[in-house]
């Protein structure tokens, strides 16, 4: 299979390859630049022991018979983790090293949604301006920075190689085409600059010019945001994404990366305008290795795990090196279901195997793999009751107090974000107590404690929404491990989902994953990081069309991300003045 | 022709710059800090922003005594070091106040009117302010230059962010502008005094680095005309961070005279929570004394924060809603006047005039609900700190509302406002608008 995972040139699909039959969604064109040949059409994996069509969700709700009104469009800023590829692609690693770009802020649980909504602050511009000035002194003292493939001008007047460096640089930069006059004021700038240098006898005066067009390219609003206007011609309520722009939002979406050169050509030659090669195209793109960090990315994000690391934890075997290895265990069952084995998505939540290292299953309890520092994968231990991602340790620890699990939190998690539904703050001017922990001298659980305090008539409601999706994770505490009691107590894991009740954790998350809302919540999640936007309900039908796809097609992430890729929701935007 | 200018532009910043730092005698020349004062001009105010989350236990806060004599309460006691100028605002009520703890108190006590909720059917709550906080609007109703944004910073690292920028950030120049603070002391220190170490050649490099903004403002210019309202908008907001940016990149080091001294570049982060806020108020101290910044906000902690205060287990916001542990919720709030009393003696502790940097200073000491346990927003924690340039009464006072019919905190802003010398008289909007200043703490 590791052929599939070749560079990003590969995703340039000839229509010559396409005539081969790619309407089977399960296939992906691996094509050579030099030598395309059926033998290239290659399966995608999938897990063996799975069959396609085990997908048991019950009845469906019917399609929303609400008109499609595409998202509107708005000016996003790159992530974090795009600005850095989006210097690594233009100017190379050493510069990437070099830069920094402000933090994400989200917006209803997610950073693609803040990036869409709020402004840049002003000390994200000090920090982007202080960003692009150090990433182009390291591009300009990099000989193998791609920069250097375009030309080195031989002097400050060497106007081509100056305007070669705004043009071709700048289309990488700004993923697009830049119009005559841009490419004049870009290539203008690194001239005066190298004037400048020369005039105060400086040795490297052309470098340092260079470096200044590159300190502009990245400060220029076209590369800080995704700039998304549609094609000038049509309906303003519903413009088609120009190429450029469906490119960029395509890559950026499936790799967390700018388009490259190929893709940015076949783009704006119009050819993303055919759904055969938009499809093969998103398939190709999956085959690029940082499509998993991509996605890693996305699942640190929904699970909050880039918080373990200075979470407070007041345990000194939650040591920093454990902390990380409990983040790579959840990321490693990702890569798993998703990439190694393409599997359905659901084992994400009812996998009993997990990744460790000695370290992790020392702290865990068990029993050793010995393999030093190297992940292995292996059985969780039957009587520890751990299926899948939300019996992990990360999660565990996350979503917890310092000095008590907390089953409203896990619970909170469940409902809001696997299952999104809405959850009402508590009501204002309420004492939000858990009762005395020692009432009478007498032990009792936090268990206990979170039941008498949400008898309160004001409580009951929501808690009774929350918590019977948290307790089935009773049996691990806030560091992540299994106890058969607390307090002296014995745990009680029971739990339910709305009318229907678990034993243990193994038996809620049975529970779980026969509900259709966890399939379109996945799916919701998935298309408001690809646009930035929360969806609205003109994207309705469009989206349950991406669920059906996902659906038929075995719950397959990688299908999920295709089908949301190569959706009207995706490919449209709203461009009128509604706000 | 353009490179000639900004060179000679440039040798005569740096020629200026360097002069003053090594030749006293050109200091007459310009009509810098100790001339000016000689001169009459008067000092200028400075404003600050201390907020803490999840509020205070009221039966501990509120002095049992009023008037000037007030007896410090047990969480007060702590700022008997500066009492001379501590006005304690005790009984009044976030009037504009939407329907979600937290978000509630830290938006209608900071900006004067209700948050903004963004609610989704498919998905977890966020919110946004509803408008300016009071840094930002004095911030432009002083005028303040460009070159002197407000400064934002952040002691601790337990920030909630899952719930919108209403409860991550405090300051906030409009709906989707909040403002992000920085914490790392060594970033601090280089976004003040970075810039005033230039390199000792006739360097063309920050007169390039404003030509690459002013190329940055062309292309933002004519995107702009492309876009819907609410993108031009954000745009604007992202034209005056470059213009502040640029102003920054061209302006002249601070004068040596008065308290003003360049510190010592911070080489480490500090590893407790008293240290790093320590640390943190020498750089603002200094900052306002050298006059690089005349506004900042300390986010001391976070609204909703998990912060594990010295001596306790738990995260402080569960704390607060447990009834077992209101004994470690009020050694929290000691601590953290501890804390902020230090930074206040710190401010007083530097010369200015015939008096302290204090007193030319205010500091709004609050947070974002008033007891914990309940969520209430009336009776809220309210300190007003400092001289306000005299226009503050001497010595301060304990002015308790009347319990019923609450007054507004908005009271407090439209205070503020008076005492910074702000052209502008109410503040609100609506039923909750204010324009009442709270006579007992003015001169």
């Amino acid at each position: 299979m590791l052929a599939f995972m070749r560079s990003r040139s590969l995703l340039f699909v000839p229509s010559a390859v396409l005539a081969l039959g790619l309407a089977c969604t399960n296939t992906v064109v691996v094509v050579d630049d030099d030598a395309p040949t059926p033998d290239d059409v290659v399966p995608l994996p999938t897990d063996p022991d799975e069959p396609d069509d085990d997908v048991d969700l019950g009845p469906r709700p019917v399609r929303p018979p609400s008109p499609f009104v595409p998202s509107p469009a708005r000016l996003r800023r790159l992530l974090q983790l795009q600005y850095t590829n989006g210097v690594a692609d233009l100017l190379g690693d050493a510069a990437a090293a070099a830069s920094s770009a402000p933090p994400d802020v989200p917006l209803n649980g997610s950073v693609a949604v803040g990036a869409g909504d709020l402004a840049l602050d002003a000390a994200a511009l000090v920090t982007y301006e202080a960003s692009a000035r150090a990433a182009a002194a390291a591009a300009v003292a990099d000989p193998s920075s791609p920069w250097r493939a375009v030309c080195a001008p031989s002097s400050a007047t060497d106007a081509a190689c100056w305007q070669d460096l705004a043009r071709r640089l700048g289309r990488r930069a700004f993923r697009r085409t830049l119009a005559d006059d841009e490419v004049a004021r870009y290539a203008a700038l690194g001239q005066q600059a190298a004037v400048a240098y020369g005039n105060i006898g400086e040795p490297r005066a052309v470098d340092r010019g260079v470096e200044l067009l590159l300190v502009a390219l990245l400060q220029s609003p076209h590369f800080l945001y995704l700039v998304e206007r549609g094609e000038p011609g049509d309906d303003p309520a519903a413009r088609r994404l120009t190429g450029a722009e469906l490119a960029a939002r395509l890559s950026f979406f499936l790799t967390g990366a700018p388009p490259d050169d190929e893709l940015l050509d076949a783009a704006e030659r119009g050819d993303l305008s055919s759904p055969t090669v938009l499809s093969a195209t998103a398939r190709a793109l999956l085959t690029d290795p940082r499509a998993k960090d991509a996605l890693r990315g996305y699942f640190v994000e929904k699970l909050h795990l880039a918080d373990l690391p200075a979470l407070n934890r007041p345990d000194a075997a939650l040591t920093p090196s454990v902390r990380a290895a409990l983040v790579e265990e959840t990321l490693r069952l990702v890569d798993d279901v998703v990439w190694t084995r393409n599997a359905d998505v659901r084992d994400l939540l009812r996998s009993t195997d997990t990744f460790v290292n000695d370290e992790l299953a020392s702290y865990y309890g068990f029993p050793l793999p010995g393999a030093g520092a190297t992940f292995v994968k292996v059985p969780t231990p039957a009587e520890q009751d751990r299926a899948g991602l939300l019996t992990r340790g990360a999660f565990l620890v996350r979503f917890a107090q310092p000095d008590r699990s907390s089953p409203t939190l896990r619970g909170k998690f469940v409902r809001e974000q696997l299952l999104c539904a809405a959850v009402p703050a508590p009501p204002p001017g309420v004492a939000t107590t858990l009762p005395d922990e020692v009432p009478d001298g007498l032990p009792r659980t936090t268990r206990d404690r979170i039941e008498a305090h949400a008898r309160e008539d004001s409580c009951a409601g929501c808690h009774a929404y929350i918590d019977p999706l948290g307790y089935p994770f009773e049996h691990f505490d806030q560091y992540g491990r299994y106890r058969t009691h607390e307090n002296g107590l014995p745990i009680d894991a029971s739990g339910g989902l709305d009318d229907r009740t678990s034993e243990d954790a193994t038996g809620f998350i049975g529970l779980l994953d026969e509900r259709v809302d966890l399939v379109s919540c996945l799916v919701r999640g998935l298309y408001r990081h690809a646009v930035g936007r929360m969806e609205e309900s003109g994207q309705d039908a469009a989206l349950y069309d991406v669920d059906s796809a996902f659906i038929d097609g075995g719950l397959k992430l990688q299908d999920a991300m295709v089908a949301i890729a190569t959706s009207d929701a995706f490919r449209f935007v709203d461009t009128t003045d509604g706000e | 022709m353009r490179s000639r200018h900004i060179l000679k532009r440039r040798t005569f910043l740096r020629g200026l710059g360097g002069a003053m730092l090594a030749l006293p005698v050109l200091e007459c020349m310009l009509n810098n800090h100790g001339t000016a004062l000689a001169q009459g001009r008067p000092l200028p105010k400075r404003f600050g922003v201390f907020f803490w989350g999840n509020g205070m236990r009221k039966s501990q806060w509120v002095p049992t005594t009023t008037g000037p004599g007030f007896a410090l309460s047990p969480s007060l006691q702590p700022l008997a070091p500066v009492r001379d100028v501590l006005n304690v605002i005790t009984g009044y009520e976030v009037k504009a106040a939407g329907p979600r703890g937290h978000h509630n108190g830290v938006s209608g006590m900071l900006s004067g009117v209700e948050f903004i909720p963004l609610e989704h059917p498919n998905s977890n709550y966020s919110s946004k302010f509803g408008g300016p906080s009071i840094d930002n609007i004095l911030h432009s109703d002083l005028g303040i230059p460009a070159s002197k944004p407000v400064l934002n910073v952040r002691t601790v690292d337990e920030i909630v962010t899952g719930e919108g920028p209403t409860l991550q950030f405090i300051s906030h120049r409009g709906p989707d502008q909040p403002q992000t603070a920085v914490r790392s002391p060594a970033e601090i220190y280089a976004g003040l005094f970075g810039n005033f170490t230039p390199p000792d050649t006739n360097d063309p490099t920050n007169a390039l680095r404003t030509s690459v903004l002013d190329l940055v403002k062309d292309d933002i210019d004519r995107l702009k005309p492309q876009l819907s309202t609410n993108d031009r908008n954000r745009l604007d907001a992202h034209l005056t961070g470059v213009s502040e940016l640029r102003a920054r990149i061209l302006a002249l080091p601070p004068e040596l005279t008065g308290a003003c001294t360049i510190p010592e570049a911070p080489t480490s982060t500090p590893a407790t929570l008293r240290a790093m806020s320590d640390l943190h108020a020498d750089l603002i101290a200094m900052a306002f004394a050298c006059e690089i910044r005349q506004v900042a906000t300390i986010q001391f902690t976070g609204s909703v924060g998990y912060t594990v205060f010295p001596g306790t287990t738990g995260g402080h916001h569960d704390l607060t809603h447990d009834a077992a542990q209101q004994g470690a919720v009020q050694a929290s709030t000691v601590f953290t006047m501890e804390c902020f009393s230090s930074v206040m003696q710190k401010m007083a502790a530097l010369p200015e005039g015939a008096g302290s940097l204090l007193d030319n200073s205010l500091w709004l000491a609050t947070s974002d609900t008033a007891e914990g346990l309940d969520h209430s927003v009336d009776d809220y924690p309210i300190l007003l700190v400092g001289g306000a340039g005299g226009a503050m009464r001497r010595p301060g006072t304990h002015v308790r509302g009347p319990q019923l019919l609450k007054r507004n905190t908005n009271d407090v802003l439209v205070t503020i406002l008076r005492a910074m010398g702000s052209p502008r008289t109410s503040i609100g909007v609506g039923l909750t608008a204010s324009s009442t200043v709270i006579g007992e703490v003015l001169a």
